[in-house]
């Protein structure tokens, strides 16, 4: 079994990419006792969280990551994983930055998903 | 009984009123119903009463004392009222009698002087009650009181209990009196008004001036009370003088306090007081800490590594917790911060970033495990100011979440117990060079058998260029926030610590009217019970 840390960093990659491509298709990687705070706005099971995402006011998005960390985090095996990064919107050019904080559980079949997901816009030029 | 209580209405004067006591209604065929009957049962009595003196009659307060009722009601209705002793109503027999609380004193003599000293002394217009100089009222003079402290401390006290015949409910005293000036009474201390602030417990004003208070100590026998009390006035005591901080300790006192010996209290005192009535201040995001531990955490947390990490990482991590680092030097800086080099070298060589950082030994080795290994690392970052929480809380950004399945290192609970994530967005100026730097931090607390008792599992810091706090704002539309949607945020937040599916979540709250304090002890009581299909699948 991979270690930790490339769960972690194997997770990012994946997230960030079905995200940019079609972010409904996230609906897998969510469980009906999971938890999106999206700024301030908190929503919570698969159906509540991937309409959220869909929600959101742009239609073309590019995640960039900058940093990246996981750390063991229960005795189920979950983990903490912190995401630093920068995101473009739609046409827009300036560039935002955001940290994502995920706790990721495992679902008993050999994988995992997300249990918390916290997402910050901790810096916008607009 | 006597019906010397009763007394016609004197023009000019607040008509007295009198107490009826009704009893024996408590099974009547409407017992059943929210307030057990008594809103229909006074509207029987009343509209008996209307009829019975062809004039309306109408009771003006209500208090319920067991299984009776007690109304209150104008002199001129009592009769007509009290006819209806005996009668029917909704399928029992209803019994009313005369209530003469304070018994024939209440008819003596200083009685009659007290509601009028205080008949006169009260301004409907200003909602203010004026018994300054209290022992100068020639009225009170004449009856010989009001001379010597033992007479005048009896003297308040006395007057009080007439204060509740002529504005009989608390209701109506909120109402009526906003303001209650206890100006030159030759107060020491408050031994002889202390039943003052049991009459007025909604006072919004409050004046003191002229006395002889001397410290704080004088007056503390009213902390607690008057929570209400918006201003207050304490010119002309020597306590002005003997207590530089008086200002700033009567904020602490009275959270609603904006105006001071008549002036506006000063933006920067008042700021700093209502932050620190909520420290840490939360923007925007969720904090769901009912046990205020997450916040006693942050506090100490943030003092103790600026003054003193390893003290802190004993207090707080064990031989387990984990901490990592890493550096974003792609981040976006605020435009303050432009020009200046943002000089990482004291913070790289510690990065984890495990986008950068790809080989494993090195991987391991930057994830530090154990308070040893922790402080080691801390001791080698930058010496640190972080921003006060209680003076600065708009450069904080704090948001706090149950976390379940959280290692418990007592072996008790093998799946692991409910504990914290903490996120924290911030800033911090480096002692040495005064650069600020912006930050997130993540941690997940737990029970620990560390001094504080709180165990931090996990610990990961992001550190970037100064970004400002423009992002911190809190948008006006986030505001709103219905109540379906916090009974909706109560249901997962209880599925999230429980694994219990969102029926079961549901069911468990509405049975602790939506506490989820409760909820989570119902939960642990009815837990070994529950079948397989309350839980999440």
């Amino acid at each position: 079994m991979a270690d930790f840390a490339t769960i972690g960093q194997q997770f990012v990659q994946f997230y960030y990419n079905t995200f940019d491509v079609d972010r409904k298709n996230l609906a897998g990687l969510y469980r009906d006792n999971s938890m999106l705070t999206f700024e301030s706005a908190a929503v919570a099971g698969t159906a509540g969280i991937i309409e959220k995402l869909v929600s959101l006011p742009f239609q073309k998005v590019e995640h960039r990551v900058d940093t990246l960390d996981a750390q063991p985090s229960s005795e189920a095996g979950g983990i903490l994983v912190l995401v630093t990064g920068a995101l473009k919107v739609d046409e827009e050019q300036k560039p935002m930055s955001y940290t994502q904080v995920f706790q990721l559980n495992p679902d008993g079949a050999g994988s995992y998903y997300i249990f918390n997901d916290i997402f910050k816009i901790i810096y916008s030029a607009a | 009984m006597r019906d010397t209580n009763v007394r016609p209405t004197t023009s000019g004067r607040p008509s007295p009123l009198v107490q009826l006591r009704v009893t024996g209604w408590t099974k009547s065929r409407l017992a059943g119903s929210s307030d057990g009957g008594v809103s229909a049962l006074i509207k029987f009595l009343e509209r008996r009463a209307t009829i019975a003196q062809n004039k309306n009659a109408e009771s003006k307060g209500t208090k319920k004392e067991g299984d009776a009722v007690i109304i209150f009601v104008p002199t001129d209705d009592v009769k007509s009222i009290l006819s209806a002793n005996g009668y029917e109503w909704s399928g029992v027999n209803v019994h009313i009698e005369l209530l003469t609380p304070s018994g024939p004193r209440s008819e003596n003599k200083f009685s009659v002087i007290f509601r009028e000293v205080l008949t006169r002394r009260y301004i409907p217009d200003q909602k203010c009650l004026m018994l300054n100089q209290i022992c100068a009222d020639p009225q009170l003079q004449a009856l010989g009181i009001g001379a010597t402290l033992g007479r005048r401390s009896k003297l308040f006290e006395a007057m009080m209990v007439v204060v509740d015949q002529v504005w009989t409910s608390r209701e109506e005293k909120k109402e009526k009196i906003h303001f209650l000036s206890l100006q030159s009474n030759d107060l020491e201390d408050l031994a002889g008004v202390t039943s003052v602030a049991q009459a007025f417990p909604d006072l919004l004003n409050l004046d003191l001036s002229a006395n002889k208070l001397s410290t704080l100590r004088s007056i503390s026998r009213w902390q607690n009370k008057f929570r209400h009390l918006e201003q207050i006035v304490l010119t002309g005591n020597p306590m002005e003088q003997n207590e530089p901080e008086l200002l700033q300790e009567l904020l602490k006192w009275y959270p609603k306090l904006y105006q001071y010996n008549l002036q506006p209290v000063p933006a920067p005192l008042l700021e700093a007081a209502r932050a620190k009535k909520t420290p840490p201040k939360v923007q925007a995001g969720k904090f769901e800490d009912a046990a205020g531990i997450a916040e006693k955490f942050l506090l100490n947390f943030y003092k103790g590594y600026d003054s003193d990490r390893n003290a802190l990482a004993e207090y707080y991590y064990d031989s387990t917790s984990q901490f990592s680092m890493d550096v974003n030097t792609h981040a976006l800086r605020d435009s303050s911060q432009k020009r200046d080099p943002c000089e990482w070298e004291a913070y790289i060589r510690h990065s984890r970033n495990l986008n950068k950082i790809t080989n494993i030994t090195a991987r391991m080795r930057r994830n530090h495990k154990g308070t040893a290994a922790i402080t080691e690392m801390w001791n080698q970052l930058p010496a640190t100011r972080h921003p006060d929480f209680a003076t600065e809380p708009q450069k904080w950004l704090l948001e706090c979440r149950t976390q379940p399945m959280v290692p418990d290192p007592s072996g008790a609970n093998p799946g692991g117990v409910n504990g914290l994530i903490i996120t924290v967005h911030g800033e911090f100026q480096e002692v040495a060079t005064n650069k600020l730097r912006s930050f997130d931090r993540t941690f997940i607390l737990g029970p620990g058998a560390t001094p504080s008792g709180i165990r931090v599992v996990n610990d990961m810091i992001t550190i970037r260029a100064y970004g400002g706090t423009k992002a911190f704002e809190v948008e006006p539309a986030a505001a709103i926030d219905s109540e379906a949607a916090e009974k909706q945020q109560l249901i997962f937040q209880l599925m999230q610590a429980t694994g219990m599916n969102s029926e079961y979540a549901l069911l468990c709250l509405t049975q602790s009217n939506f506490d989820l304090q409760q909820a989570m002890v119902a939960f642990e009581g009815a837990k070994a019970n529950l079948p397989a299909e309350a839980f999440v699948q």
